[in-house]
């Protein structure tokens, strides 16, 4: 009989803005064995795993390890209850060599308590890359390690530290099929000796099948099953992942589309680390037409926007909107072309957090003849008027129009956003994650906005990582996966979820044809 | 030129800078700004520029001044040649003396590290710009230096009458003070030039070979790393700034004490920045910034030497440093795009 | 109460606290050092208003701070802390005024004009002054731009050259003997800026940096470059996500500051000074600092904490004449103020416990309704 070595009990997570993240979420792991936590994105993995490891508090519930009952309040005691985390971002200081980083904030000092002793460093590490058998070279520096090598470094940096449960956040997320294929051929030798277990956290269904004994589902914030993954095939896992409880209804009329606005033409952009993260990709979005954009996040979803919205260069390919490429233009050459954007990062790009509701709402705009008096100064009346008409007609609950950004709520600020970019006449709306983080009711109008939109003959190119948003809202959908189009569905009415979540996580693939169909005439 | 011909001019630079005077000069003018850029070079590891180092050196030379000056008033304590006996009262005068630099060096560091402390409250606690809470600590300094010096001294642009000129032992070393060049450029140095030497391997053994000078690079370079693994970053960037001010303020200690003499308004002269440059041009390795001051001070002494020449304006000689440090800057960071471009160009 | 007035009150008590604190501990260094603290008080608070001439020296200091002040609330607004304003000041002027010295027998002929040919030539040094201010104000965002430089240190290294050039200007080609001192020969009458009030200093010069002042309003308040400067100083990304050239705009800014400060220099020495005799930094561009940040989010206030300037130098000055504190002490307390002001977390503490419990507050009434 498997012996319980982490029990989650009920675990309830609430942020201070309200959002539920966790609900009475059970996780329960057995000693030595390699444990999958799946979920699509939001669904509360990171924050369950940010609780276990003591970055967040829960409102609810019991930790449970070793069978004993205990409290963690931050990272340390997380390492002394033997719990490690490799975290998807790696924590490691580049300039700092192997071994430095290994014993960060643990360093051995040589007999006179003043010097570092660097051999001991090195023997260390070394002592703990023989016995688990992930091999790295502790003189060489961060910066010039592998990936991979980064990688090992970041599981044996938990491991020196004494960590029996091991929570690796999607760790192949940065590597290629043949490193991933060698990072299990390690782990599984880790989990061997029957004194480690691991947590692991992914998307990709086909590894959590190659590599994990039993998988636990999370879905928006609920545990909604567990299983032997011997006993359950890729689709059935993907099925429990991406169900989904419809909240919001939008109704709409079919779509009636015309003419086409964007135009991608086989987009390729390279990161700024070398990886291709948008690999030949074509389509076009057509007026009166939602197009989304499904997919996992990192396969190119944020590349994609920062291109067509000019914040990036790309290397090969071209981005034609109404027909004249944006190659080379500025970003107020490309708003010109009848182009707006709802960019992802609110708080950074969205607005300017203590800048008035007004200069916010302004911001594209104001250097346009009609916001300007006869000597070229700005014309304060006609901005006002038009401001305050734009803080009606979306609903922003703010005082007045000079108050700073940065008192509203969440919903209140992307709405601010949506004024000011539903607002500019647009012919393409480029419209990246726009109800993030908001609630209920700002969601709604923004969802419904973008209808309106549609439905007054723009073209919408939504990019969310909320399937219920981009099925919802969208008329067609195209789906990301392995920075590349892996599908195209021309009725999104006609899909079903679990259909677009094969999709998503790979476990289907369109033909090329069938993918082309997605660039019109 | 002014009636002298080219070939003229590059000869009397040549005879410059080969005499071994102008390199004991060079390695004299690098102290202080080498003090500053070591201090700087801490704070740089652990993630703070600091603004405020031309003002730890202007005040910690008054501070050096001060402390000095009551330190050897009290050891002599009133005593008079005519009572005491000449070779007492010389005997009381040299151990007066040595308290007063010793006692200079020590005050100016306690200050220097409150200065620094201050400094890093505002950038760490208060999340202040650093650029402006620099510029604010630096123009106190302009104040309080002046102020401190009316009050204690009397005279509100210098200490010269207030009290004997400063007293640093200069070091003869034993053997090397008998060879004929190596006398010159590498002895009799004030003691201070010989302790900066010492700090740029102390500083280095800090920052590389201890586990504090681990946690500052760690803190300096990628603090949720070193949190993660349960450093206190808050902690180790106040422990940077202690130090920076510890080091950086021996540089104000040796422009007032030994340099001048005593210590006049703005005595600095933007040895800190360009302290600070030679630590940015040395991206913070206490080595590669010591090679950079030594350029620095290097110009610093052949604009004073030049104007032995009255060819050029000795205001235009005066440039020479500030000139050297913007150059080097701007060099540094064209190397620097250039590094990103073919980073970006390896792709 | 909302968070909004909340907010607000507190950026009031920020602003009104620090300036307390700068003066409580100013008050306390006073009693401290000196034999006779009341009567050193007196004269730093009464003292520049005891005869004309010492309100008069007030006018005379607030004259170029509004140039300057105008300068570095650009600056700031824009997030650029360069320095360089200082050296537009002292720089302009060593360049401008020299051409009537020096040309006399062209420049001449203005004499014959009256009025006239002063106007003539004051209007064409304040071009001459902007222009050059413009392009070395300039210079340290250009090379920001181009290769970039922080700002900072390579506008305080600008700074340094401009003194020893100006020393050089002043000693070496401008050099008049007769005038005992460094100094240039004396300006012609036709070039200087009318004195307004007699046996001061005071001179038209302060109606040029009232002006300069509403000017500096209207920039920032209404016209297009204003509105980039702000949204670039609050937020760069927002500002390039939203279609600004922040590169382009910071270096309009410059040079714009820029400008202001050199006029500044320019109208300064013509109105203020009977020759031509800065051989070091004035430190009006870095008093500027003060100016600017005081009246931070609006120019229109910039008259308003240039007097409050002006004034404590004068009663600094004052009390230093007459009494055993020294007026340094006002640098000190100026300096304080501009870092407490720089400091954005000061009594957020404070602030947000205040907004937590009026949060409280509103959810409590709510539950009582």
């Amino acid at each position: 009989m498997a012996q319980e070595v982490l029990l989650m009990d009920k675990i309830t997570k609430v942020y201070a803005n309200g959002f539920v993240a966790n609900q009475d979420v059970t996780l329960s792991v057995n000693k030595g064995e390699i444990h999958a936590l799946v979920g699509e994105n939001g669904a509360g993995k990171t924050t369950l795993m940010k609780v276990l490891f003591g970055i967040e508090q829960p409102e609810g519930g019991r930790i449970v390890i070793d069978g004993k009952e205990v409290q963690i309040h931050n990272p340390l005691e997380a390492i002394q209850y033997g719990v490690g985390m490799v975290h998807q971002h790696f924590m490691q200081v580049p300039s700092l060599t192997v071994a430095e980083n290994m014993v960060l904030g643990m360093e051995p000092k040589s007999k006179s308590k003043i010097f570092l002793d660097k051999a001991e460093m090195i023997r260390m590490t070394e002592e703990v890359s023989k016995k688990y058998n992930l091999i790295v070279d502790p003189t060489l520096k961060i910066e010039d390690c592998s990936v991979v090598a980064k990688q090992k470094v970041e599981i044996l940096k938990a491991l020196i530290r004494g960590a029996k449960i091991l929570i690796l956040d999607e760790p192949t997320a940065v590597l290629t099929p043949q490193e991933t294929d060698e990072l299990f051929v390690e782990l599984k030798n880790l989990v061997a000796d029957g004194e480690h277990t691991i947590v692991f956290i992914s998307h990709k269904l086909h590894e959590v099948k190659a590599l994990c004994d039993r998988l636990t589902v999370l879905r928006l914030g609920k545990s909604v099953g567990k299983a032997n993954v011997a006993d359950v095939t890729e689709a059935d896992i993907s099925r429990m992942m991406v169900g989904r409880d419809v909240i919001l209804e939008i109704d709409k009329e079919p779509a009636q589309p015309k003419e086409t606005v964007l135009k991608v033409e086989h987009l390729t952009i390279h990161n700024d680390f070398g990886k291709t993260m948008l690999n030949d990709v074509n389509f076009s979005v057509r007026k009166g037409e939602i197009l989304g954009v499904a997919g996992v996040e990192g396969n190119g979803q944020m590349e994609l926007a920062e291109a067509i919205s000019g914040l990036r260069t790309f290397n090969h390919g071209d981005i034609k909107i109404n027909n004249t490429s944006i190659k080379g233009k500025t970003v107020r050459q490309i708003r010109e072309l009848g182009f707006s954007h709802i960019n992802e990062d609110r708080m950074t790009y969205g607005v300017a957090d203590k800048a008035s509701v007004k200069n916010n709402i302004m911001a594209d705009r104001y250097y346009k003849k009609e916001y300007l008096t006869r000597h070229g100064l700005l014309d304060h009346k006609k901005i006002d008027a038009e401001v305050d008409e734009l803080i009606k007609k979306f609903l922003v609950k703010t005082e007045t129009r000079d108050e700073q950004v940065k008192m509203l709520s969440g919903g209140n600020i992307q709405k601010v956003v949506v004024a000011r970019e539903f607002s500019s006449d647009p012919d393409i709306i480029l419209a990246d994650q726009p109800t993030r983080g908001i609630d209920v009711g700002a969601t709604e109008f923004i969802r419904n906005q973008l209808v309106a939109l549609r439905d007054e003959g723009k073209a919408v190119l939504l990019i969310s990582a909320d399937l219920n948003e981009v099925l919802e809202v969208s008329d067609s959908i195209i789906v990301l996966n392995n920075n590349e189009i892996a599908a195209y569905i021309e009725d999104a009415s006609k899909l079903e979820e679990y259909e677009l979540g094969e999709y998503m996580l790979g476990v289907k693939q369109m033909t090329a044809e069938e993918v082309a169909k997605v660039v019109h005439d | 030129m002014g009636g002298y011909s080219a070939s003229f001019i590059f000869g009397f630079i040549w005879s410059v800078i080969k005499s071994s005077d102008f390199w004991a000069m060079t390695i004299r003018m690098t102290t202080p700004l080498l003090f500053a850029a070591l201090g700087s070079c801490i704070a740089a590891k652990s993630g703070i520029f600091n603004m405020s180092i031309d003002g730890l050196i202007n005040s910690t030379a008054f501070i050096s001044v001060i402390c000095d000056g009551f330190v050897r008033k009290w050891v002599i304590g009133g005593r008079k040649k005519a009572d005491v006996g000449e070779e007492v009262y010389n005997a009381i005068r040299n151990r007066a003396n040595t308290a007063g630099w010793i006692a200079g060096i020590v005050g100016a560091m306690v200050f220097g590290i409150l200065l620094e402390l201050l400094f890093a409250y505002f950038v760490i606690d208060l999340k202040a710009n650093a650029s402006l809470t620099g510029i604010g600590a630096n123009l106190l300094i302009t104040g309080l230096a002046p102020f401190l010096s009316l009050v204690i001294t009397g005279n509100r642009a210098n200490t010269n009458t207030w009290y004997d000129l400063g007293y640093v032992p200069v070091v003869n070393i034993p053997v090397i003070k008998d060879i004929p060049i190596l006398s010159t450029l590498l002895s009799g140095h004030y003691i201070l030039t010989y302790i900066c030497v010492a700090c740029v391997f102390i500083v280095n053994a800090l920052l590389f070979k201890t586990a504090m000078g681990l946690r500052i690079r760690a803190v300096g370079e990628n603090p949720n790393a070193a949190e993660s693994v349960g450093i206190d970053v808050r902690k180790v960037q106040y422990q940077a700034s202690l130090l920076c001010g510890l080091f950086g303020s021996m540089g104000g200690t040796f422009m007032s004490l030994c340099y001048v003499g005593f210590w006049v308004r703005n005595i600095s002269a933007g040895r800190g920045f360009i302290g600070l440059a030679a630590s940015t041009l040395g991206q913070a390795n206490p080595i590669a910034t010591t090679i950079y001051a030594y350029v620095f001070g290097w110009f610093d002494a052949l604009g004073i030497n030049m104007r032995a020449l009255s060819l050029f304006p000795s205001q235009f000689l005066s440039m020479l440093p500030y000139f050297a440090t913007l150059v080097g800057l701007i060099l540094y960071s064209i190397s620097l795009q250039n590094k990103i471009k073919k980073a970006k160009a390896m792709q | 109460m909302t968070n909004k007035q909340i907010e607000r009150r507190f950026e009031a008590i920020r602003l009104v606290a620090s300036v307390a604190i700068a003066v409580v501990l100013c008050f306390i260094i006073i009693l401290f050092i000196s034999d006779n603290p009341l009567k050193a008080l007196r004269y730093l608070v009464v003292g520049p208003f005891t005869s004309l001439n010492r309100f008069g020296q007030i006018i005379e200091k607030v004259q170029p701070l509004l140039l300057t002040g105008c300068a570095m609330n650009l600056m700031i607004l824009a997030g650029n802390f360069s320095m360089i304003p200082e050296g537009c000041f002292l720089l302009a002027p060593c360049l401008t005024v020299p051409v009537v010295i020096i040309n006399e027998k062209i420049f001449g002929g203005l004499a014959n004009l009256g009025e006239f040919g002063r106007i003539i030539w004051v209007t064409c040094s304040i071009i001459c002054g902007g222009i050059i201010g413009a392009i070395i104000g300039s210079i340290p965002s250009l090379i920001k731009r181009k290769w970039g430089c922080d700002e900072v240190i390579t506008s305080i290294m600008l700074n340094a050259m401009i003194v020893q050039f100006d020393d050089w200007m002043v000693k070496r080609v401008l050099y008049d003997e007769a005038s005992g001192l460094s100094a240039s020969k004396p300006y012609p009458e036709y070039a200087k800026v009318t004195r307004l009030i007699y046996g001061t200093r005071v001179s038209t010069a302060i109606f040029v940096g009232l002006v300069f002042c509403f000017v500096t309003y209207l920039i920032v308040y209404h016209t297009k470059l204003g509105f980039e400067a702000r949204l670039v100083g609050l937020n760069p990304s927002f500002a390039k996500y939203s279609g600004i050239s922040v590169a382009k705009t910071g270096l309009l800014i410059a040079g714009l500051a820029g400008a202001f400060a050199g006029i500044g220099g320019v109208i300064h020495t013509l109105g203020y000074n009977e020759r031509f005799n800065w051989v070091a930094e004035t430190g009006f561009g870095n008093d500027g600092i003060f100016v600017g940040i005081l009246a931070k989010n609006n120019p229109l206030l910039l008259p308003i904490s240039a007097f409050a300037l002006g004034y404590l130098r004068v009663g600094a000055e004052t009390m230093g004449n007459n009494t055993d504190v020294p007026l340094e002490l006002i640098q000190v307390m100026t300096s304080l103020i501009i870092m407490m002001l720089a400091a954005d977390q000061l009594f957020s503490g404070a602030k947000h416990r205040a907004i937590v419990n009026n949060a409280k507050r509103l959810e409590a009434a709510k539950e009582e309704k």
